[in-house]
């Protein structure tokens, strides 16, 4: 009991030598999404090292970049920034590079990106036969160097893809893909590997990738789809 | 910056001194730079000092940095070889983090240290003999420090000769150099040491002519390969664009003709070989390989150069012996056991009857070796008499550098198993159990209790989880001395036998010099490994070697990166084990059988492309170019 | 930092004050110059858009011809000229179907004379623009080096009239795009200015804008085009940015009197390497038409991917974004061993028999790019013509040095043949994709 009235007396002092520090906490939020510009309808992402906006704040020297993410939807929302001017661009992603644009971030300040992504995965179809879970796709690449890999990726959480899978049934290409062919890719769910990580009565993510094979490039993907096992 | 304030305020102290007509008093307690220079036993201790600076990755390197062995260096027994696929640590997931692995601010101390000798060098009254070493010393230990910089960073600024302070801060900060000016660099340094330094023969504790060529042999064949596998994980950003990292594929040629060249005169020196070149048996060769790093001292002319570990105590000795042996051998130490050599490690040792071939360990007459799914009644397990049977076969160095279940250590067998499957062919895995069998009890974890067996159990983490505890570097002849810093086994910091596999490695990569000097570099160390039929030489059959000769001596992990394979390597990576079970359908048999599994607890690691390189410490202060995406 | 902070403030508010409406403040606008309209009746190609297209030297001169420039272009100073063991080219022309030819110091191996062409006679230019409209390439730049067209060099100007009027006249025969191409390498930044004068001579002498007398003179934008070569470079040129900044605005003048095509270094777009780091030269490629990117020996076919991929992308979306027409240019291969007296230059980047233009023909088609730029027809020096060559195997001997032929598997017109099936794809014929189309 002492002991605790001790320990109580030194946080009190501790926290009485703190004074609360004058300066304005984070005020401003910038958000927005980014939209594929051909088909204008929104790029999907990953929620871990996906592609993210590079935002710099105006007026330090050498300053140190912050990197916002996007929800795998290709939705994104910072609420912790400070009010200023900003360069700002979504880099090392899953499009083709776009300029940084500078932007006056104060309130809440809408920016959307319009990009061209490296590649669209086409007629995405993912169906479940008994135990074998079958995507079938084609690949518009929109850049000539090769499409590196494709992937089935599985998870129980929406947010599944290359970096958040359970397990995944993956094919290298390393090469220029052909607009009119149909990949196919199954997860057999009584596989030795996969029958103890996709337990049956629960729900699983299954979501189609592609990644290109360019500099620090992030996967395209089509949207996921969920089964119960 | 911070580096720039410890030197300013060094270099402030020397200057107050140095004004006589403020006081005449001299200090007591420092010694001024002519005196210390002046007489050639200040020299020496200065030198001891820089080599003692040195960034060596021996025994006490870890994440935190070098010279980890001073008062309670307590990391937890995590060694760098946990961030690569040779083990995992009993208990700790760890991966490589931002703030591992750095070296900035004590590199510039060191740099700073070994140009004050430089300058003084021509001043010293020494014969010319001694100067001339004292040059090449010095151009070595300024070539081995921009080396871990580069290596670690990058481009960086190159700071050639002492900077003088003139009251202007600005004046002192120098811009980072491009990647290939810091890798040329270090070659011209290395160049100076060569041939500044007479031959030696490896076993006194400075640098020779041969160490300063080993030293390049390295150091050139990393840049060659940053050069020639960057396209594996491009980068972008400004650092990029101004070549700050980054090389062209065009400029691995002169690097790998730098790693042949240098190779070449220790080869060709006749000052080294292999140590137990020509085993009768795989036996024979297990223990050679053994001795060799329990006792660097007695390797023969294999080593060219050692760090001693010299004394118990701090900054003396280290601790690999209390974390690392098995639990049964921990002598009251309550930590040990932390070093968990994994099944891919093991899957890479050849097989003798397998030349060449990759030979991963097969559990079942199925023999599907991708098969990670836990003990299957379904499978037909092989059995075996003995709970190491399955490796037999195996290259001497497994037996050398992992402690297999149920091969002896410092007199007692170190019992490793997973649990067993009882006679109705229910399994009962990682659970402290028991059961009695016509009047014998069996026990999961092969014997009763904690302190009679080394494998599995989770208490204590003192157990392995991977089905293989460690042995290289071990000693074998003393019992462990439960504290810190009590272990005085030296580290070879350059062996001949990297010599060779840089040589045969920039051999291949490269597609120039003598394709059958260094398919015999090759195979002259599997002949020592007791291999007797050749094979060719490959770049994939060389990685392979350099995997299973150099393991555990931290080159894995530069391995992986200079040739930019660990993001690819670690995508997701899980690591795995072998369980050993007692097979009790088959009794009164005494049988064996063994499971490949996940490594238990275990987390997939994916490795960040931007840890290729580290982050410039402090740019903030110091102005300088953050490397990509920090 | 405050200054940067106090600029932006000010721009903001500045831009808030235009979006006020405060317009009835600002200064009168001049009066508006009146755009110059062309007739551009009968002409055959008023864009650069779905064509292929060709870089045209025209450079050589041989012994004999009536340019009396010598060995022009064929032969090198530094170890006397053109002779056996002696060259500036690599490749050598296929001489079957010339009707012109000039004897050489060279011989075959079988004892028999080998002869040149020459730029210079009509025939052969002719010859060139049949090969273009039999295989299918839509026409050609001329190269025009303005240190060559001084008046200080007499020959020079003559020389490139000449084989400009030769071109001229049988571009309207075969109906093949032509365009004139200003290069400005070694230029001082008077020459630069000087380029504004012959451009003027070349449409008086040549009637460059008559929609009758040159229908096939390429137009883009409603203007006839020309083309000036070499801005943003950071090789230490003695002309700048400004300079070329200069001179287009003349070239345009405010009725827009002309389209403009630049040619500037490859990474242009994010100033890097090869290219001067200046915002000018972002603001001189808005002002132009089309943008043309050098990528003449920055990959090969191994790196192409991982070199042009994203760059071309990005560059075709930049030119999107600004409203500039974006030409990429493809290569067929680079050897330049005699010119550069280096046996290590002989076949530096390997055709792979045309494996490594079609990647870029794919390459830029994937990327959406619309038109195409080969470099170059007859550009042997440095081993990129795609005209008929001699293959290996029927090269004259070269003395200590050697010639570099076509593989003797390939037909001596198999670059003309590929070149073409590309302008079949841009012109919009389907059955392409990645894959080198197989010759029947």
């Amino acid at each position: 009991m002492k002991r605790t009235a001790y320990i109580l007396g030194m946080l009190l002092i501790a926290f009485s030598a703190c004074k609360k520090d004058n300066y304005d906490g984070p005020t401003a939020t910038l958000y927005g999404n980014i939209y594929d510009a051909g088909t204008k309808t929104l790029l999907e992402q990953d929620i871990i090292r996906g592609s993210v906006v590079e935002i710099k704040e105006h007026g330090w020297e050498n300053v140190q970049p912050q990197w916002l993410i996007f929800k795998v939807d290709g939705a994104y929302e910072n609420a912790l920034l400070f009010e200023n001017s900003y360069s700002v661009a979504p880099v090392r992603g899953n499009f083709i590079p776009v300029e940084p644009q500078d932007v006056r971030i104060a309130g809440r300040t809408q920016l959307d990106f319009s990009v061209t992504p490296y590649i669209r995965i086409v007629n995405p179809s993912i169906t479940r036969a008994g135990n074998i879970v079958t995507a079938t796709f084609t690949l518009q690449q929109q850049v000539t160097n090769n499409v590196r890999k494709i992937g089935l990726y599985a998870h129980s959480d929406f947010r599944v893809g290359e970096p958040l899978r359970l397990t995944a049934a993956e094919q290298d290409i390393n090469a220029v893909t052909d607009p009119a062919h149909v990949y196919t890719l199954t997860i057999d769910l009584q596989a030795p590997n996969i029958r103890d990580i996709l337990k049956p009565g629960k729900t699983y993510y299954f979501r189609i990738g592609a990644l290109i094979d360019a500099t620090e490039s992030k996967p395209n993907y089509a949207k996921a789809v969920a089964f119960d096992l | 910056m911070q580096t720039y304030h410890k030197i300013l305020t060094c270099l402030m102290v020397v200057l107050l001194f140095s004004c006589k007509s403020v006081l005449d008093l001299k200090p007591t307690d420092k010694i001024l730079a002519k005196d210390l220079f002046g007489d050639p036993e200040g020299v020496k201790l200065y030198m001891a000092n820089l080599y003692y600076q040195l960034p060596v990755e021996d025994f006490a390197f870890f994440r935190a940095g070098f010279n980890q062995n001073h008062q309670d260096p307590n990391n937890g027994g995590f060694a760098p070889a946990m961030v690569t696929d040779e083990a995992v640590h009993s208990e700790f997931g760890d991966f490589v983090g931002d703030g591992d692995f750095h070296w900035w601010d004590q590199g510039y101390k060191l740099i700073r240290d070994v140009n004050l000798l430089i300058d003084a060098i021509p001043t010293l009254d020494i014969i010319e003999t001694e100067r001339k070493k004292l040059t090449g010393e010095s151009a070595f230990i300024k070539a081995y420090a921009y080396f871990a910089l580069a290596k670690r960073y990058g481009g960086v600024p190159l700071i050639k000769a002492t900077q003088q302070y003139t009251g202007d801060v600005e004046a002192l900060k120098v811009p980072r150099s491009t990647e290939k000016a810091t890798w040329d660099y270090v070659m011209e340094l290395c160049d100076q040491a060569i041939t500044n330094l007479e031959p030696g023969d490896g076993k006194n504790r400075r640098a020779t002519k041969y160490t300063a060529a080993a030293l390049k042999s390295r150091a050139a064949l990393h840049a060659a390969s940053v050069a020639k596998f960057w396209n594996r994980a491009p980068m972008s950003g400004n650092a990029v664009t101004d070549k700050l990292v980054g090389m062209t594929a065009a400029d691995a040629a002169g690097y790998y003709t730098a790693c042949i060249q240098a190779s070449e005169l220790i080869m060709q020196s006749g000052a080294f070989a292999l140590y137990g070149a020509t085993p009768a048996s795989p036996e024979e060769a297990a223990e050679n390989y053994r001795m060799l790093f329990q006792n660097p001292n007695g390797g023969d002319k294999e080593t060219i150069l050692i760090k001693g570990f010299t004394l118990p105590g701090n900054f003396t000795g280290h601790n690999y012996d209390i974390w690392f042996q098995p639990a049964q051998s921990a002598n009251g130490w309550p930590h040990p056991g932390r070093m968990n050599p994994t099944l891919d490690l093991v899957d890479t040792y050849e097989r003798y009857d397998r030349p060449g071939l990759a030979s991963p360990v097969v559990t079942t007459t199925e023999g599907d070796v991708t098969d990670y799914g836990g003990f299957n009644p379904a499978l037909h397990y092989l059995q075996f008499d003995s709970p190491n049977d399955i490796f037999k076969g195996r290259d001497a160095r497994l037996w050398g550098t992992a402690i297999l279940p149920g091969t002896g250590w410092k007199g007692t067998p170190i019992i490793i198993q997973a649990g067993y499957v009882q006679p109705n062919g229910q399994a009962v895995i990682r659970t402290k159990a028991e059961t009695t069998i016509n009047g014998i009890t069996y026990y999961t974890y092969g014997a009763a209790n904690t302190s009679q067996y080394s494998g599995f159990d989770s208490y204590g983490g003192n157990n392995t989880r991977t089905g293989f505890s460690f042995k290289k570097f071990m000693n074998q002849n003393a019992p462990v001395m439960a504290g810190w810093n009590q272990s005085t086994t030296d580290f070879i910091e350059f062996r001949y036998a990297e010599v060779l596999l840089n040589y045969a490695e920039a051999v291949v990569e490269s597609g120039t010099g003598n394709v059958a000097e260094a398919a015999k570099a090759l195979n002259d160390i599997r002949r020592r490994a007791a291999h007797t039929t050749a094979i060719p030489l490959t770049a994939a059959a060389v990685q392979r070697e350099r995997r299973v000769e150099l393991a555990f001596e931290n080159k894995r992990f530069w391995d992986l990166i200079r040739r930019r394979e660990f993001h690819t390597e670690f995508n997701n990576r899980l690591l795995h084990s072998i369980l050993p079970l007692q097979d009790l359908r088959a009794l009164p048999s005494t049988k064996f059988i063994f499971v490949r599994v996940v490594v238990p607890n275990s987390n997939p690691k994916t490795f960040a492309e931007r840890s290729y390189y580290r982050y410039i410490p402090g740019i903030a202060g110091n102005g300088l170019v953050q490397n990509p995406q920090y | 930092m405050k200054t940067i902070l106090l600029s932006a403030l000010v721009l903001i508010a500045m831009s808030c004050s235009k979006n006020g409406g405060s317009r009835g403040q600002e200064p009168p606008p001049p009066p508006p110059v009146k755009e110059i309209v062309y007739d551009e009746t009968g002409c055959l190609y008023t864009a650069y858009d779905n064509l292929v297209m060709a870089g045209y030297q025209g450079w050589f001169a041989a012994e004999g011809d009536a340019s009396e420039r010598g060995w022009y272009h064929l032969g090198l100073g530094s170890c006397g000229g053109f002779k056996p063991g002696c060259s500036a080219v690599d490749f050598y022309p296929d001489m079957a179907e010339y009707t012109q030819k000039y004897k050489t110091p060279f011989k075959y191996p079988d004892g028999s004379d080998v002869y040149m062409y020459s730029p210079y006679d009509e025939s052969t230019v002719d010859l060139h623009f049949k090969w273009m409209k039999d295989y299918g390439i839509d026409g050609v730049f001329m190269q025009r080096f303005v240190g060559e067209v001084k008046n200080t060099n007499p020959k020079g100007k003559r020389h490139f009239n000449k084989v400009l009027e030769n071109a001229l006249k049988a571009a309207k025969k075969y109906g093949r795009a032509i365009c004139v191409m200003y290069d400005l390498s070694g230029c001082a930044p008077e020459d630069v200015a000087y380029l504004e004068q012959d451009w003027k001579e070349l449409q008086t002498i040549f009637n460059l804008f008559d929609n009758k007398a040159n229908p096939t003179y390429l137009r883009h934008n409603k203007k006839p085009l020309v083309v000036i070569w070499g801005v943003g470079f950071n090789d230490n040129r003695r002309y700048t940015t400004a300079n070329v900044d200069a001179l287009v605005d003349r070239l345009k003048g405010p009725e827009k009197r002309v389209s403009v095509m630049l040619g500037v270094p490859y990474y242009w777009r994010s100033m890097r390497n090869d290219t001067e780091n200046n915002p000018g030269l972002h603001a001189l490629i808005k002002k132009c038409d089309i943008v043309l990117p050098w990528a003449v020996g920055r990959y090969s076919s191994g790196n192409y991917a991982q070199v042009a991929g994203v760059e071309l992308a990005a560059d075709i979306q930049w030119c999107k974004t600004n409203n500039v027409t974006y030409v990429p240019l493809a290569f067929p291969g680079f050897s330049w061993g005699n010119l550069k007296n280096d046996p290590g230059q002989y076949n530096s980047i390997p055709r792979l028999k045309g494996d490594f233009l079609w990647q870029q023909v794919a390459g830029a088609k994937i990327s959406g790019a619309r038109s195409l730029y080969v470099a170059m027809f007859d550009e042997i020096d440095e081993g990129t013509a795609i005209y008929k060559c001699a293959r290996e195997g029927e090269l004259p001997l070269h003395g200590d040095r050697r010639f570099i032929g076509l593989d003797p598997e390939l037909a001596s017109d198999y670059y003309l043949w590929l070149t073409g099936q590309a302008g079949r794809w841009f012109r919009g014929e389907g059955g392409f994709g990645a894959t080198k189309p197989v010759r029947p």
